[in-house]
């Protein structure tokens, strides 16, 4: 009986494997890295040489972003312009994943049409394709915003490319008289131009949310104050000028509000300063240094630096107008000195500085696992600044006795030298999305 | 003795008492039967001394009747004797046809009792006959079965290590794909996306649909883009004829988790 029934189940179960013969394999895990990509050199018809390599401008971007591994120039099969022109074949033999392809013309007064398309090499398919119209000036920029399009059609995060960073460059003349300039630069620190410059120090430089304007320290008048200036019209507005600190100015998430750090009480504490009314309010009461204050992405809660519980820690203290209000948490309790915090735009993660062996290094923390990721290794990394989407952290790092720029990806994978600079360079500062 | 004595003294005067008489009537009996017995011996003495010739014709008469008497006595034991005999022979005649007649019952019963054990053991036979016939039946149909389970068991075997074969070959396209799959920066843990490939034998991937999106272009490329790298795909040997269960492949790619 238990026979019979059983050889009925096998005849059902064959029956069912026939009836429903579809297999199915699930899966829930794949790699992570850098996706290979192919920028092939955009075809330029122009009399005069091209007036700036696109493509390279592009490779840079997307290596720099730790999410790509552009194909090196001398490895591309063949130099196709139009989709039309690909073999898909030979690029899937390069393991290339997608290919960018595209040309630029020559419109006349300077003015220029480039015309590009991203490739899926794997379907042969097109992802992306875009016309942008260009003035030479803005050659790089319409590269960057390439460099944007691409990243956003490929990783479904938008691209900071199209970005400014700010900072400060100090030059020594053997006369002994030092040189300090505010200067703005792409992302990717080309086309420099100085905003500012001043035989005293300059320090903290901090964009406004909508990437116009920055508020910066200045010791112009021999004490420190803080200014605001439109980069474009230079115009220059004196914001505070406390008896004592003011420094480390922050502007908040909406635009109306500066976090600072004023010592006019006697002892250096965090204020929020409303920029219509010229209101200020007290944030930290507290007998030790508390300094360096960060927005959180929703203008409720600023981190800060203090060293209250015996040595600089990132706190959080909330600043919304209900009951919490003032109610302050630590964050950090790895090592014994973490501060400079930065708050990714997703709230997220939280670039700080952290002092290992003696050696400050940019760190991440993760404020879901509340974990501490150590991201850079060189003997004095200082001042992290995140990239608009989060995915990148710009910070001043020593080469050579000389300060310059560096980037890492959040995840700590890619590491990039920003070189163009000059002189001895400070205290970087992304600005976001670039909305002129 | 004494102490009962003592204690019942009526008791025992009038058991003595009982005794005294007993005794008397015993004693009286016994002298009243004595003068008869004394008596004869003097009559017998009387007539021995008397001798006559009338009493010895007397005498002779009476012993000649005596002798015929003792005659026909002994006549009478011979008839006597002769009927006895007669008896005898008449019982010991009984006695031999009853002998007889037993002797004919129990060579009847004998007679009854082999042709029964000859009827049994005929008939214990013919079981035997049957059981061996039974038994050798059931044997078939046990070596029938058994050969059965041993189709059944080997057909099962072959659908075991065909399964295996697909199992393997399942883990394999996983692996293909897995190591061709690059997680986008964006995707989120939970994120789904089913793709419907089709295949020639070759392994070759010759479509990919997206049977459930989800809902996210760059996630929903970058599986299938998976696919198409991965291709062609890791296939049983031909020979195994398996290459129906791989011919349509429904496969979730789900991000488990993100770190």
């Amino acid at each position: 009986m238990l026979k019979k029934i059983s050889s009925i189940l096998i005849l059902l179960l064959s029956l069912a494997h026939n009836a429903w013969a579809v297999l199915t394999i699930e899966i829930t895990e794949g790699v992570e890295g850098a996706s290979p990509i192919a920028i092939v050199p955009f075809a330029w018809k122009g009399q005069q040489a091209a007036p700036q390599e696109i493509a390279d401008i592009i490779s840079a971007d997307l290596q720099r972003s730790g999410l790509f591994a552009p194909l090196a120039k001398q490895d591309l099969i063949s130099q196709p312009h139009d989709a039309s022109e690909i073999n898909f074949t030979d690029w899937r033999v390069l393991n290339t994943e997608h290919l960018v392809v595209g040309k630029i013309d020559a419109l006349g007064n300077d003015e220029f049409q480039i015309q590009f398309q991203l490739m899926d090499v794997s379907k042969g398919s097109q992802i992306a394709g875009y016309s942008i119209r260009s003035r030479l000036p803005g050659l790089r920029r319409s590269a960057h915003k390439i460099s944007d399009i691409i990243y956003k059609a490929l990783t479904g995060t938008p691209g900071a490319f199209d970005t400014l960073i700010a900072y400060v460059t100090v030059n020594q003349y053997p006369s002994g008289k030092r040189k300090y300039r505010l200067a703005v630069a792409d992302s990717d620190g080309y086309d420099e131009q100085i905003i500012l410059e001043s035989s005293q120090p300059l320090m903290s430089p901090n964009w406004s949310p909508d990437g116009k304007r920055l508020v910066y320290v200045s010791f112009k008048s021999g004490r420190p104050e803080i200014y605001i200036q439109n980069i474009i019209s230079r115009d220059i507005q004196k914001v505070t000028s406390f008896k004592g600190l003011n420094s480390a100015p922050v502007w908040s998430p909406d635009g109306k509000r500066l976090a600072l750090t004023l010592s006019k009480d006697g002892n250096p504490e965090i204020y929020i300063l409303d920029l219509a009314s010229k209101r200020l309010s007290r944030i930290t009461r507290n007998y030790a240094i508390d300094t360096e204050p960060a927005w959180m992405p929703d203008g409720k809660a600023l981190v800060f630096t203090s060293d209250r519980g015996g040595s600089p820690q990132i706190y959080k203290v909330n600043v919304s107008q209900n009951r919490a209000q003032g109610r302050v948490e630590r964050l950090t309790f790895d090592g014994n000195y973490n501060a400079r915090a930065a708050v990714s735009s997703d709230g997220r993660h939280i670039a700080l500085v952290h002092r290992i062996d003696g050696r400050f290094r940019i760190a991440v923390l993760d404020m879901r696992t509340r974990q501490i990721n150590i991201l850079t290794d060189s003997r004095l990394d200082e001042s992290p600044s995140f990239s608009a989407n989060g995915r990148m952290i710009i910070y001043a790092t020593e080469d050579s006795y000389r300060g310059v720029l560096a980037a890492v990806s959040v995840d700590g994978r890619a590491h990039q030298r920003l070189s163009s600079q000059t002189g001895d360079v400070r205290e970087p500062a992304w600005s976001s999305f670039k909305s002129h | 003795m004494w102490g009962i004595i003592r204690e019942n003294p009526k008791a025992v005067i009038f058991a003595i008492l009982v005794h005294v008489v007993f005794v008397g009537v015993l004693i009286f009996s016994f002298s009243s039967s004595t003068p008869t017995i004394a008596v004869n011996p003097e009559v017998n003495i009387v007539k021995a001394t008397v001798i006559d010739e009338g009493k010895i014709k007397k005498e002779r008469k009476r012993k000649e009747a005596i002798k015929r008497k003792k005659e026909q006595e002994r006549k009478a034991a011979e008839k006597k004797k002769q009927q006895a005999k007669k008896k005898a022979e008449a019982k010991r005649l009984a006695l031999k046809n009853k002998k007889e007649a037993e002797a004919k019952k129990r060579e009847a019963e004998l007679e009854r009792k082999k042709k029964e054990e000859t009827q049994k053991r005929k008939a214990a036979e013919l079981k035997k006959k049957q059981e061996e016939a039974e038994r050798k039946a059931h044997e078939e149909q046990l070596k029938r079965q058994l050969a059965e389970d041993e189709r059944q068991r080997k057909q099962q075997a072959q659908r075991a290590a065909q399964q295996n074969e697909v199992d393997r070959y399942r883990v394999l396209i996983k692996q293909a794909i897995s190591n061709k799959w690059r997680i986008p920066v964006s995707a989120r843990q939970g994120q789904e996306c089913i793709l419907k490939l089709r295949l020639i034998p070759s392994g070759e991937v010759i479509s990919v649909e997206v049977i459930k999106s989800s809902g996210d272009s760059v996630f929903d490329r970058s599986v299938e883009s998976a696919v198409y790298k991965a291709s062609p795909l890791p296939l049983p040997r031909a020979e195994s004829n398996l290459f129906n269960d791989f011919r349509e492949i429904n496969m979730p790619f789900r991000l488990e988790s993100r770190n």
